[in-house]
């Protein structure tokens, strides 16, 4: 056991600081866990157990087919933390991710014929694509990112915390580990992440659809970081990953709180949260500025390094700064509409039921938000480079033009206060899906589910069958037939 | 050595004692059933213990010449590590599938014991004789036998079932028939090792013939796609633990008679240059994918089983065909853990059946709240067919896959995947009812709560006993490397075995 352990494993720093992470911000989820009532609470820290197992495998060994089998713990092992909130979530996480690791192992095995029988670097462009594919589907690259938001905006508060705050990192830290020397592909893809997912945070009506969605978005910096090939920005997609994994857990921990406290999700309800939670609105706020990279958390770090990967191109620069303002501008408006959307008459009768969170709440929602203040501290320890002038006061100034400008912008568009949204699920995707193909045709589109979508297209598959089964002949004379048809092939075949 | 002939004796023998100690005591037989399936265990133990070095060093090869003849007159028994690694797959299942039936279905019928004991035998004759006309008897012995279990309800589904089983294993055999006339004609010997000796001396075209009448006739006898249509019928009516012996260990049986009579008999190097072993892929791997979109459109749980079945057995052949060492290791491996997730699979749903109205898997609302402990069993056998880690199932799919892709055969290798997506959906539907909840005291609810079975725990420890071994072996899945490459290189090497049986 311990051969296996010493042979197959690397306990490299990097290694090390990552499992690590891991394991904090699963106990953080945990310590949160105890705030609501779940049965079976052992069978929920046995499953946590083995994801715990399972991303250890994952990011530790060097060995791929260690490597696979951690990725089907990690998928077992969240399916099975999931049906703590809904059945019908969990089972669509559970194909999905299913499909996912299956193409996975497929693609490692012809990794592993290539010749690379140990994890790291890949040169060829083709396998690192496929590579990027078959990650894909949990770490949400675009394309393959449909289920993100909702899984992570439906499951119950700690388990998406640990989704979206480590899970769909580690096929970033495979990525890290393979693609050293940049993939454009991913590159451009992580562009049209943090774009895509940006836009759609910035229209959500709903909490955790918002940080559903601000966590593809960010997952796109790691991506651009990556796939750029640049060393710095490869570094700064290191730290970000552990920055964003801490301040996401510490987001997803409190939304849960704050669903609690205000008996709804939409941020439109969340009037008065500073009388409220006074609390969590710090910590809150604090975790959406470590997203939006506001200079001295270490959130500005890791994108300072990450801008290293627009090179010398002017347009690119441009482009970067476009990006850094997207997260500005979801980030205030959720500040301005959830946090501070104060009414003074209303905050007398507030007095009375002002919500105290208990201790477990405060030591899991302020844990990740102290680490960050530590990384801060010390981040080119972390990242292992030497680079230590992070042109703070430059930033700083950068960041508030920043902010002028989405101020700016926000007011223009009122605040972009919406129709409030349905939040999204398997049936509303299909339903679009469907409505597509009837606007193809000229037909009038649907307004509302008739059906259950998710059934339909599981009778899909099953009408497929049937119609296969009812293909194939049914009287004994008909089917003996075949002998002589397959006797007769395989003869031709030889002769 | 004796011992090799007690394995077919004891059995054997035991079946046609049954019928008489029935005459004396009726109490007697539950005894000698016992007794006579400890014995044949025993026996194979102390072959094991005897053998224990050879067995370790993979060199084991044991002759038992009957009557004394030499082997190209003589018939002789003998066991190489093939013979071996089948033989106590044999051995332990039927054993333990005889004390679940003790359980399961009582000690009220003589009959069942007679023939399921003559099925051991006939499964053990096949593995361990070295004479192609002996291998020949054996088998028609298994499908009568079988047949009549397949039948042993006697209501009409069951009679269908059988004579439609009966047909198709009489066609099959008729094939391995004709084959053999051809051999002995061409020929003029029976012992596989002097036939695989001159076998490349026949004329090309002898050789393509005699090679696909036996193809054809494997082919019907395991259920590959053409040929299927006896398969759910026969495992969704015979009792539950007859399914798990057909699905589970007869069916491998003919995966061992595939193995020996195309790698160590005939020449497997002419399949290869005639471009056969690619339509061997093409068929099995057809079969496969065909057999996990029935088992898709059922709506019985025990057809679903048995289609589920059409699809590995395919993917077994196919990755034996591909004929590196891997792709053997990885074929074998999967014959084990096939072997035990689908008897683990047919006899938690021989208990859980118990509870449902019918084999639909709409009436299995609610078998969840019978009993947990055996529908968690069924769940840790369903996701080791899906392949999930750590159960075996995850490892041998892994192996399949990488050496599919090692020959470049990329379409096989994704098609196992895609089978082990659909396996998900379909177990996942019967899982889901499953643990639907009902309320047992209401009318229109109502259902059988109280169990039938004879022996209702020993019906449940046995099966979960094999769910256990589904998560044992595949946490130590690495053991197996070593004596399946023995076999691996044995197949290889067929001059190793000519040499032994000749020579000594």
């Amino acid at each position: 056991m311990l051969a296996l352990i010493l042979g197959n494993m690397n306990f490299s720093s990097f290694n090390i600081l990552m499992v690590s992470t891991g394991i904090i911000i699963t106990l953080v989820s945990i310590i949160s866990s105890r705030d609501y009532s779940y049965s079976n609470t052992h069978l929920f820290y046995i499953c946590n157990l083995i994801y715990i197992l399972g991303f250890t495998m994952i990011i530790m060994t060097e060995n791929w087919i260690i490597f696979i089998i951690g990725w089907e713990l990690v998928t077992v092992s969240t399916f099975l933390l999931l049906l703590w909130g809904s059945n019908k979530i969990a089972r669509v996480y559970l194909i999905i991710q299913f499909i996912g690791s299956n193409f996975l192992l497929y693609v490692v095995l012809m990794i592993m014929n290539a010749g690379y029988t140990t994890i790291g670097p890949i040169d060829n462009f083709k396998l690192q694509l496929l590579l990027i594919i078959g990650v894909g589907v949990k770490s949400a690259i675009i394309g393959l990112h449909f289920w993100l938001p909702i899984v992570h905006s439906r499951a119950p508060a700690p388990v998406s915390a640990i989704l979206s705050g480590w899970v769909v990192k580690l096929g970033f830290i495979v990525l890290l580990k393979t693609v050293t020397t940049g993939n454009i592909l991913l590159f451009y893809a992580g562009i049209a992440m943090v774009i895509y997912a940006g836009i759609q945070a910035l229209l959500a009506t709903d909490y955790k659809v918002l940080l559903a969605f601000s966590t593809i978005s960010q997952l796109g910096f790691i991506a651009i970081g990556i796939g750029s090939g640049n060393y710095y920005a490869y570094w700064g997609s290191a730290l970000h990953i552990i920055v964003h994994g801490l301040a996401k857990t510490s987001l997803f921990l409190s939304s849960g709180y704050w669903v609690k406290s205000m008996k709804s999700r939409s941020i439109y309800q969340f009037k008065n949260g500073w009388f409220k939670d006074k609390t969590n609105s710090i910590i809150t706020i604090l975790g959406l500025t470590v997203l939006a990279g506001f200079p001295i958390l270490a959130g500005y770090n890791s994108k300072h390094l990450i801008k290293y990967a627009a090179g010398n191109g002017w347009i690119l620069k441009y482009v970067f700064h476009g990006l850094s303002l997207i997260t500005y501008l979801y980030v205030l408006r959720f500040i301005k509409l959830g946090i501070f959307n104060l009414n003074n008459e209303e905050k007398r009768d507030l007095d009375e039921d002002r919500k105290v969170i208990g201790l477990n709440a405060l030591s899991a929602l302020i844990l990740p938000i102290i680490l960050v203040v530590l990384i801060t501290l010390r981040s080119n320890i972390i990242t292992g480079i030497d680079y230590t002038d992070y042109h703070l006061l430059h930033g700083f100034i950068i960041s508030l033009i920043y902010i002028l400008i989405s101020i700016t912008v926000l007011k223009l568009f009122n605040w972009i206060h919406i129709k409030e949204k349905p939040v999204p699920s398997m049936d509303l995707l299909l339903i679009r899906i469907k409505n597509g193909y009837r606007w193809l045709n000229g037909s009038p589109r649907l307004k509302r589910l008739e059906v259950d979508m998710e059934n339909q297209i599981y009778n899909i598959a099953i009408n497929f069958a049937k119609m296969v089964y009812d293909f194939l002949p049914k009287t004994i004379q008909s089917q003996l037939l075949f002998i002589p048809v397959v006797l007769l092939f395989l003869l031709i075949f030889y002769i | 050595m004796e011992l090799l002939l007690l394995l077919i004796i004891i059995p054997l023998l035991t079946a046609f004692l049954i019928p008489l100690i029935d005459i004396i005591n009726k109490k007697a037989r539950r005894v000698l059933v016992l007794a006579a399936s400890l014995a044949e265990f025993f026996t194979f133990l102390f072959l094991v213990i005897n053998n224990w070095d050879d067995i370790a060093d993979g060199t084991i090869f044991i002759i038992y010449k009957m009557g004394g003849w030499f082997p190209p007159l003589g018939i002789v028994l003998s066991m190489d590590m093939l013979s071996f690694y089948f033989s106590l797959l044999i051995t332990i299942s039927v054993m333990f599938l005889i004390l679940y039936s003790i359980g399961y279905i009582g000690h009220h019928e003589g009959k069942y014991y007679v023939l399921i004991f003559l099925m051991w035998a006939a499964m053990q004759g096949i593995v361990l004789t070295g004479d192609i006309f002996n291998f020949y008897v054996f088998v028609e012995l298994l499908l009568i036998t079988s047949a009549a279990l397949i039948g042993f309800r006697r209501n009409k589904k069951g009679t269908i079932a059988s004579i439609k089983y009966m047909f198709y294993g009489v066609i099959g055999g008729l094939f391995i028939f004709i084959g053999i006339i051809l051999l002995y004609s061409n020929l003029g010997t029976l012992n596989y090792a002097e036939i695989s000796a001159n076998f490349t001396t026949l004329s090309f075209n002898t050789q393509g013939i005699i090679s696909i009448l036996f193809l054809m006739g494997l082919f019907i006898k395991l259920g590959i796609f053409p040929f299927h249509f006896w398969v759910a019928r026969a495992q969704s009516t015979a009792p539950s633990p007859i399914s798990a012996l057909l699905s589970g260990v007869v069916e491998k049986i003919y995966i061992y008679a595939f193995l020996r009579l195309f790698w160590m008999v005939f020449n497997f190097n002419y399949l290869q240059t005639t471009g056969l072993d690619k339509a061997i892929i093409f068929i099995a791997i057809t079969s496969s994918i065909i057999g996990h979109i029935l088992a898709l459109q059922e709506s019985d749980l025990k057809r679903m089983l048995a289609y589920s079945t059409i699809g590995h057995l395919g993917i077994i052949v196919a990755v034996l065909t591909v004929n590196t060492k891997l792709a053997i290791i990885a074929g074998l491996l999967h014959v084990l853990s096939h072997l035990l997730m689908k008897i683990s699979l047919f006899t938690t749903t021989g208990y859980l059946l118990q509870f449902a109205p019918s084999h639909q898997i709409k009436d299995s609302r609610g078998v969840a709240q019978q009993n947990m402990f055996v529908f968690a069993g069924f769940i840790i056998a369903a996701a080791g067919m899906m392949g999930l880690p750590p159960m075996l199932g995850f490892f041998s799919k892994l192996y399949i896959v990488k050496s599919f892709l090692e020959k470049s055969y990329y379409l096989s290798a994704l098609l196992t995947i895609v089978g082990s997506i659909t396996a998900l959906i379909y177990y996942a539907r019967y899982i889901i009812y499953g643990f639907k909840k009902i309320n047992l005291n209401s009318p229109q609810e109502f259902r059988l709560i109280l169990s039938v079975l004879y022996r209702e725990r020993l019906v449940t420890d046995i099966a979960l006993m094999f769910v256990g071994a589904v998560i044992i072996t595949g946490l130590i899945y690495k053991t197996f490397f070593g004596p399946l490459e023995s076999v691996a290189n044995l197949l290889h090497n067929p001059s190793i075995y000519i040499d032994f049986i000749l020579g000594g």
